[in-house]
């Protein structure tokens, strides 16, 4: 630890805590303010309007379904980048960081192209087959999934690569299947790794706007998510949903982290 | 013989790491694979356990095939360096590990476990986790885990190398007794000369990929077969033209027949030994090391600047 002096401790304090509070605590706090303006009027509206509800339930599908896809392709991935050699590895492991770095907008646009029944690539065909993919769920989840492909991954690789493989070569010579090694060595050891990774999926999931908005185009008491309609409603002057979804939104991501909080054993660090 | 290695190659893109290596390891002995870094010890174990795969050549355990055996097949018991502990699991579930995958009844595992549990000095250590062990203790839990399955080989890799010289001592000489007791033919790593002297039936000498001698400690110290094996197994130090060891020169304070004169130039105290720097008065005027005992140095009083002739005792 380098000594510092007093006097710039408080300051560097100071720093940080105005910094924190002028970018997250203070908006975050006005929504919830805004919530509850009238007591719970706001809320109680906003939960007997049906289109609204049919929105919270469609992001709590897209995400919940894409959250399963991206833990499954997530684990294996990184398995398959840490632990095996294989052509392309490095592009892959290149391509992965892709949706951190791509805007939202790019990507819904893009599934778009591939995927619209008129003259997408793929699109036409679907259509023809009688699966709908744009303007409905399995775009948005295909949109969602998308964006929140990383965060599982950037979790648990750089723990595989911590914990190294002689645990794992331990367990093969002491008569253990590959599968064997899979269930009872690997995932035990990336267990925590996981379980941040998820959450975090799960948070950006249900935040996901942009790609969202295009994909699922938007339409009121079909393929609205509660992003969505925040964005409707604001700009339809409904100001008291809009602030009564807000607040479920960043209540939703409030609970992610106690759930972590609470989760994560007393001695890792 | 209990290993047979035969041909076995590896490369590492274009390195050689191991090269045509012919080995047979006998039944129930402490073999010591002894070498320096980066000749191939590890590679030529971790292809005996299964863990690596040699390019050509074959392997053959307790007379079953096992070239093209997966590690879990080999009944071979596998002790790293770095313990590679189950660190989610318990003491005792570490050492149940291999018992569990193969099924063995729940009474029959536990029993197991607790005996050796016993035998590497941690039943009171069952029930914590690796984390909460010293290095030491880890590594006797790994040695129980590997022994639990009752490998007919048990291979460590430098399996002290991580530890303080004195756990190291310590542990080398628990590792003899355990052998004596136990009987399990056993090939261990290191690159200590002493380690391997002290506690080996047989050591194999590995330089560049190659072997260079096998022999008993004894035979390998006295009777090495070339001057890699020779300086490897302990100090040496250059006497008309050859390599001998510095205690192999016996030390006059007077002119003897065949004695080659010196003068001592430095001397240095190191518990019992005493090594000398002597200059040899002849045309070079060379600088070699001599060994003596300090009570060899007491009777003759030798001391810097002192003249003496040399004589070398061995071969
Ligand atoms: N997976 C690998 N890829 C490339 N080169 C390797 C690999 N494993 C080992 N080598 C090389 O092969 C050579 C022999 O390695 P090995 O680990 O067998 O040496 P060692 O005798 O065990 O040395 P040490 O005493 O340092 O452990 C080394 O030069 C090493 O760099
Ligand atoms: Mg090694």
């Amino acid at each position: 630890m380098v000594r510092t002096h007093p006097a710039l401790r408080l300051v560097l304090r100071l720093l940080v805590v105005g910094y924190l509070v002028m970018l997250v605590a203070w908006p975050v706090g006005l929504v919830v303010t805004h919530t509850f303006d009238h007591g719970f009027t706001a809320l109680d509206n906003a939960f007997a309007d049906p289109n609204v509800v049919h929105a919270l339930k469609m992001t709590a599908i897209v995400s919940v379904i894409s959250v399963l896809i991206n833990l499954v392709f997530g684990v294996t991935i990184s398995i398959l980048l840490v632990r095996y050699e294989f052509w392309g590895k490095r592009a892959l492991s290149a391509l992965i960081d892709v949706p951190l770095s791509v805007s939202p907008v790019v990507v819904g646009l893009s599934l778009l192209l591939v995927y619209n029944p008129i003259n997408g690539w793929f699109g036409a065909g679907l259509a023809d087959a009688g699966i709908k993919i744009i303007f409905s769920t399995p775009g948005m989840i295909m949109a969602t999934t998308f964006v929140a492909l990383p965060l599982v991954i950037r979790e648990v690789v750089p723990v595989l690569e911590e914990i190294g493989d002689d645990q794992e070569w331990a367990a093969r010579s002491l008569g253990a299947s590959p599968v064997q090694v899979l269930r009872r060595i690997t995932l035990p050891s990336i267990k925590w790794a996981i379980v941040y990774g998820v959450v975090l999926a799960l948070a950006r999931s249900i935040g996901e706007f942009g790609a969202v908005k295009i994909v699922s185009g938007n339409i009121v008491g079909s393929t609205q998510t509660a992003t969505t309609v925040v964005e409707e409603r604001y700009q339809n002057f409904d100001q008291p949903t809009a602030y009564a979804i807000s607040f479920l939104l960043a209540f939703a991501s409030v609970i992610c982290i106690v759930v972590v909080a609470v989760l994560r054993p007393k001695n890792e660090s | 013989m209990s290993i047979e290695i035969t041909g076995v190659n590896k490369r590492f893109g274009d390195f050689v790491a191991l090269d045509n290596v012919n080995l047979s390891i006998p039944t129930g002995q402490l073999t010591a694979l002894l070498g320096p870094s980066g000749g191939g010890k590890s590679t030529l174990l971790r292809i005996i356990a299964g863990l690596e795969n040699a390019d050509s050549g074959s392997v053959v355990i307790e007379g079953t095939e096992a070239t093209n055996l997966p590690a879990q097949k080999r009944n071979v018991g596998f002790v790293f360096q770095h313990y590679a502990a189950f660190k989610h699991m318990s003491v005792a579930k570490n050492v149940a590990f291999g018992l569990e995958i193969r099924k063995r009844p729940k009474a029959e595992v536990k029993e197991k476990v607790e005996e050796l549990l016993g035998l590497v000095h941690l039943s009171q250590f069952a029930d914590r986790l690796p984390s909460q062990l010293s290095g030491g203790q880890r590594q006797r839990m790994a040695l129980a885990r590997a022994l639990a399955i009752e490998p007919s080989v048990l291979l460590l890799d430098e399996p002290f190398g991580a530890l303080d010289a004195k756990v190291r001592k310590e542990l080398r000489e628990w590792l003899r007794r355990l052998h004596d007791e136990v009987h399990v033919t056993t090939v261990f790593v290191t690159h200590d000369q002493e380690e391997a002297l002290e506690v080996a039936d047989e050591i194999v000498v590995i330089n560049e990929g190659r072997i260079e001698q096998i022999g008993s400690p004894d035979t390998l110290y006295d009777a090495p077969s070339n001057d890699f094996v020779m300086s490897f197994l302990g100090p040496t130090t250059q006497l008309n033209g050859a390599l001998v060891r510095p205690h192999d020169i016996e030390v006059f304070a007077h002119p003897v027949e065949n004695g080659i004169p010196a003068r001592i130039a430095r001397e240095l105290r190191v518990g019992f030994d005493v090594r000398l720097w002597v200059e040899l008065l002849d045309a070079a005027h060379e600088e070699i090391q001599v060994t003596v005992t300090r009570a060899t140095q007491r009777s003759l009083a030798l001391a810097e600047g002192n003249d003496v002739w040399l004589v070398p005792t061995s071969a």
